[in-house]
């Protein structure tokens, strides 16, 4: 019970910032209506924010990754504990691999997209399209998040917020 | 000189006062260079904030760690 509501809060905070993240990079950036005066510091604070951002993220989702790994290994092991025989234990495992595999999918896209991002905030580039990329892969991602894991499916609420922009 | 110089010339010139400083006064001196130090590390990164971006993880060498665990446990349940 307390772990869950920790994961909650958890939840709150991460869907927060991940919607302040995209906020900033889809909306605040300087091409999209930032005050002309000071555009040079508009850049820097808003690169420097990003780039802290997009840390965040990261560490959040490593963070998260072995929760997700530890309830798939749990399957496993309730697989193997419940199977009367070898066969039908590999057997099972194959399936559940198999039903996770999109999971992990999608987190190799959004680690590829987030990669990405983060390389044109460091070496400058089209960081709006590079932001919408991340957002893109999270939202393939999310629908496949387990229950079980709800920290990061919190997260999720984001790709609703931003459905109408997609 | 800009800011970081700045910050870090006040925290080394905090530190070399300490030997001359004890008791509460000492403690303070501690919470000023740490001040400080934060203050110009902050700076710093702003100037590059390229430095502070961590990546996600590659998620292969879990998933095998996972693969590896319920191997041994297959082979410790089934032998032979």
């Amino acid at each position: 019970m307390d772990r869950s509501n920790r994961h909650s809060d958890g939840g709150t905070v991460i869907k927060a910032f991940l919607i302040f993240a995209f906020a900033l990079a889809l909306g605040g950036c300087p091409s999209r209506g930032a005050a002309p005066a000071q555009p040079q510091q508009t850049v820097a604070v808003n690169l420097v924010t990003q780039a802290k951002i997009a840390s965040a993220i990261a560490v959040t989702i490593n963070e998260t990754m072995p929760l997700l790994r530890d309830a798939e290994s749990q399957e496993g092991d309730d697989i193997i504990h419940t199977s009367s025989d070898e066969t039908a234990a590999r057997l099972r495992l194959g399936a559940l691999e198999a039903r996770w595999k999109p999971v992990w999918d999608a987190m190799a896209a959004v680690r590829v997209a987030h990669g990405a991002w983060a390389t044109v905030l460091e070496k400058g580039g089209n960081r709006e399209a590079a932001a919408k990329e991340v957002l893109t892969a999270f939202c393939k991602l999310a629908p496949l998040l387990p229950r079980s894991v709800p920290r990061l499916s919190l997260a999720t609420l984001l790709c609703e917020v931003t459905d109408g922009s997609r | 000189m800009d800011l970081v110089d700045v910050l870090q010339k006040l925290q080394k010139g905090a530190q070399t006062i300490r030997p001359f400083v004890s008791g509460p006064y000492e403690k303070a001196l501690g919470v000023v260079e740490t001040t400080l130090g934060a203050a110009a590390m902050l700076a710093d990164n702003g100037h590059d904030p390229v430095a502070e971006i961590q990546r996600i993880l590659d998620v292969d060498p879990l998933l095998q760690g996972m693969r590896n665990s319920w191997e041994q446990k297959i082979k410790a349940k089934f032998p032979g």
